[in-house]
């Protein structure tokens, strides 16, 4: 466990988040519309698991917009799993939530990937699979500096594909946070992403689709957030196809942050559709997946990150996304989650 | 002859023992958490046990906190509690402080083995964070170890026992609170809560509803607690032993006698959640709202004993012509400083004799405020039974249920006469209105009609008269009759004579009776 101080500065610093406009931005025109379509498909019971912090502002937000269950007299959300790994934030979430599906304190990522060192965690969790949304914001890079590629971060991803798959899930959405910054990023991990790309780039359609962009080489020296958007879109649907779905990068949106002090960094949220290949325990079609995969390839080339800083430039657009953060907010103060 | 003098010293076991052991219950670990923050001057303490999975457990109230030497000196002193060095009272609201001993903090070892502390005091810009691991003190080694000395562990290394890790960081002054997160939860305490109730009425974490005691309540009313499982039982003992509130119109309905008793603990502003729900007291009498029942709100004592103690207590004793459910209930509380003292006891601290039906239809509370705290064993759910001022409270118990009392007789006698009472009027009305479903029959319709025997002096001409208002029998008739059957031979003697009377002549009719008669009185 890291030391006491490191994790709160972390707090501290998901405490200044609260009232991000930029974070709001993508709740509202990326993820509410998602949880809107499954609020329709299953009569509001969306069965979500998040990684969703203190607050857990995006379980209220949905709540208030109405796309989550909640029952009130029972002070309970029955289709919400929210993992935590700290203490503290564990403590004050579920005080604060209630009743949920699942309240998990520990790792994710770590619950994962070593499910032998806490055996018990993961059966339970497993249990739950599967969700009609997941969301993940590890608070990081996908591969950092000195993991190796195959870094714990994309095997936990994998694992939750793998347990989507497993449990039977047919169509259902990842929305996946992560943060890129040029000066802490894996140099391996980049090069393997530039080679699947330049592979990628043999077949016309992907290469029609890739457009005016710099060739991926020159891509990570002059254009290395679009670099890192683009190319773990398509490695998350490499291994989507793999594991038995077709991945499709609905959005993405991305935000820069720069601390007092600390490095510039970008964050980047994409928003991605699974929809099954084929049925749970049935044999992998090497054909299927790979036309999946191909499939998926240019719409990632085509698809552009949103940038919500410049959409947060207009006033209107700014005062709207203030005023649904509002309630929120409010709902955080009258219950006192601040310490 | 020289004399040498030896250390007493204890093995690091010890604590495991005192941590898993003295705690009957797991409500009665979390009770001592509860405890804890009605001493700190918390508003509100909640608690969650990440129900219905029971993998982590939380308590968090608002207390005025600990500073990080605070915390360090409670934990270098198990036992040594110095929370009544400045007085009785809490600081902020006055409440008479409820511990005692010192070990509060190692209750938590009966739900499990390793749980984090995160606290900051009033006033202080520090918090803390304590990690306690009880695994090494649980290691057969530590039964051979000196407290504070390391232990060697199977796969090298060693751990000290008696060692705990504590770091600090920046807090804002103004914030203040104790937060107790509790993890490895013992598998035994798991597995009870999340084993099935032997109903399926059961509270379970889902029907728990929010705010709603009255609801728990109602809920487990139709016979015992424990039957609706491990949960039910857990906020069951919690919200029967925790320093709050009564649910409204508790502890009986519509007295103002007990006015004092709500005020007392309405006036601590102290509020306890479980899994987001309130708890309050969960005594509501009557049963239902029927039932014949009788308060006694006075039973109050203040004695000087020995040695210049003092004891005081308040309470009451409610009695229904009922069983009172669930039987939880039956019996008498005695709260210390407004805390549970063990459950209901329905022996009535030992009541020497045995009064049937009576012990369940009794339920009341005792609330000592002076003289028991040293009565308390370690466990703080029983007492020590030879102490003084335990066996005068025992004493004045069983004056006021079994012998004469300035307030009259005894309360068991009180029952006595008085079930008697209601039994000779509940008889009373049901024979009167059996007559009048006879006399409807008799004269056709329902009427007032009554049933009147004839002095043996004043005989009828055929044994049996009916006017407009009376049936008249004469005694001589109704004499071998069975009471119970009274009624039904004079509507059968009135029928016959009121059918029959033109038909037969009077000597007949006197005959036919006097066989019925016989045919009734046949024992």
């Amino acid at each position: 466990m890291p030391p006491f101080p490191d994790i709160e500065q972390r707090r501290r610093r998901a405490r200044s988040s609260y009232k991000d406009l930029k974070k709001h931005y993508v709740r509202v025109h990326g993820w509410l519309p998602v949880f809107r379509r499954y609020a329709r498909e299953r009569n509001r019971e969306v069965r979500y698991l998040t990684l969703c912090a203190k607050g857990a502002i995006d379980v209220r937000y949905f709540r208030l917009k109405g796309v989550l269950a909640h029952d009130p007299e029972q002070n309970a959300y029955p289709t919400v799993t929210f993992v935590e790994r700290d203490s503290q934030d564990f403590a004050a979430i579920a005080e604060s939530l209630g009743t949920t599906r699942l309240g998990l304190r520990g790792d994710l990522e770590q619950v994962l990937v070593c499910p032998e060192t806490c055996p018990d965690q993961f059966r339970v969790l497993r249990e739950t699979f599967p969700y009609d949304i997941i969301n993940l914001d590890f608070m990081g890079e996908v591969v950092r500096e000195h993991d190796p590629p195959y870094s714990s971060t994309i095997r936990a991803i994998e694992r939750i594909i793998d347990l989507q798959h497993r449990a039977g899930a047919k169509s259902w959405h990842m929305f996946l946070t992560f943060r890129v910054c040029p000066q802490t990023s894996n140099d391996e991990a980049n090069d393997e992403l530039r080679g699947m790309m330049e592979r990628n780039l043999e077949e016309p359609a992907a290469r029609t689709a890739y457009g005016s962009r710099p060739e991926p080489g020159r891509m990570i020296e002059v254009q290395f957030y679009e670099f890192l958007r683009v190319g773990v879109a398509k490695f998350l649907a490499s291994r989507a196809a793999d594991l038995g779905y077709q991945m499709d990068l609905e959005h993405s949106y991305f935000y820069d942050r720069r601390p007092r002090g600390g490095l510039h960094y970008r964050i980047v949220k994409l928003i991605a559709r699974f929809n099954t290949l084929r049925r749970a325990r049935s044999l992998p079609n090497p054909h299927a997946m790979m036309a999946a995969y191909q499939a998926s390839v240019p719409a990632i080339f085509r698809s552009e990150g949103i940038d919500v800083g410049a959409r947060l430039q207009n006033p209107a657009e700014e005062e709207r996304i203030r005023n649904e953060l509002r309630p929120v907010l409010e709902e955080l103060e009258r219950e006192g989650i601040q310490e | 002859m020289a004399t040498n003098r030896f250390p007493i010293d204890v093995a690091a076991s010890v604590i495991a023992d005192i941590s898993a052991g003295i705690y009957r219950t797991p409500a009665g670990a979390l009770k001592e958490l509860i405890s804890n923050a009605f001493d700190a001057d918390a508003r509100t303490v909640r608690i969650t046990t990440n129900a219905p999975h029971f993998r982590t457990f939380t308590c968090t109230d608002d207390g005025l906190g600990l500073t990080p030497e605070k915390f360090k000196q409670v934990m270098r002193l198990i036992g040594g509690s110095s929370k009544r060095d400045q007085g009785d009272v809490s600081p902020v609201f006055g409440r008479p402080l409820i511990g005692r001993i010192g070990i509060g903090l190692l209750a938590i070892g009966q739900i499990c083995r390793r749980f984090e502390v995160f606290s900051s005091a009033k006033g202080s810009a520090v918090k803390f964070r304590a990690q306690i691991d009880l695994e090494p003190y649980m290691r057969a080694e530590a039964r051979r170890t000196q407290l504070g000395s390391p232990v060697e562990l199977e796969k090298g290394g060693a751990v000290k026992i008696g060692e705990y890790e504590i770091e600090e960081a920046e807090e804002e002054p103004s914030r203040h609170y104790t937060r107790v997160v509790m993890e490895s939860i013992i598998p035994g305490f798991q597995q009870q809560l999340l084993s099935q109730p032997t109903i399926q009425l059961g509270v379970t974490p889902k029907s728990f509803k929010k705010a709603d005691m009255a609801a728990f309540l109602a809920s487990v009313s139709k016979d015992t607690v424990s039957e609706h499982g491990a949960y039910a039982q857990l906020i069951w003992e919690l919200a029967v032993s925790a320093p709050t509130q009564y649910l409204p119109d508790g502890p009986v309905r519509n007295q103002s006698r007990l006015n004092d008793l709500r005020a007392r603990v309405k006036d601590y502003n102290f509020t306890a959640f479980i899994d987001g729900v309130e708890l309050f007291k969960p005594i509501l009498l009557p049963t239902r709202r029927s039932i014949p029942c009788k308060l006694h709100p006075h039973l109050d004592l203040d004695k000087s004993l020995p040695g210049g103690r003092r004891l005081r207590a308040r309470g009451y004793l409610f009695w229904q012509k009922e069983r009172i459910l669930p039987r939880e209930l039956q019996g008498v509380l005695v709260r210390v400083r407004n805390v549970a003292i063990g459950s209901f006891d329905p022996t009535y601290l030992g009541y020497p004799k045995h009064e049937g039906w009576k012990f369940s239809q009794l339920c009341g509370e005792l609330y000592v405020d002076e003289g028991l705290d040293e009565a308390i064993n370690i466990d703080r759910a029983s007492f020590r039974e030879t102490d003084e001022a335990y066996l005068a409270l025992q004493n004045f118990l069983f004056q006021r249920l079994g012998k004469a009392t300035d307030q009259g007789a005894g309360i068991f006698t009180n029952i006595k006469s008085l079930s008697g009472k209601l039994s000779q009027k509940r008889k009373k009305r049901e024979t009167a209105a059996r007559a009048k479903g006879l006399a409807g029959i008799v004269f056709g319709q329902a009427s007032a009609a009554q049933f009147r025997v004839a002095q043996d002096d004043q005989p009828t001409p055929t044994g049996v008269r009916i006017t407009s208002s009376e049936v008249v029998i004469d005694q001589e008739l109704t004499r071998s009759i069975p009471p119970r059957q009274k009624d039904l031979f004079i509507s059968v003697c009135a029928v016959i004579e009121k059918r029959l009377a033109r038909a037969l002549p009077a000597g007949k009719r006197r005959e036919l009776f006097r066989e019925l008669a016989e045919l009734f009185g046949v024992k």
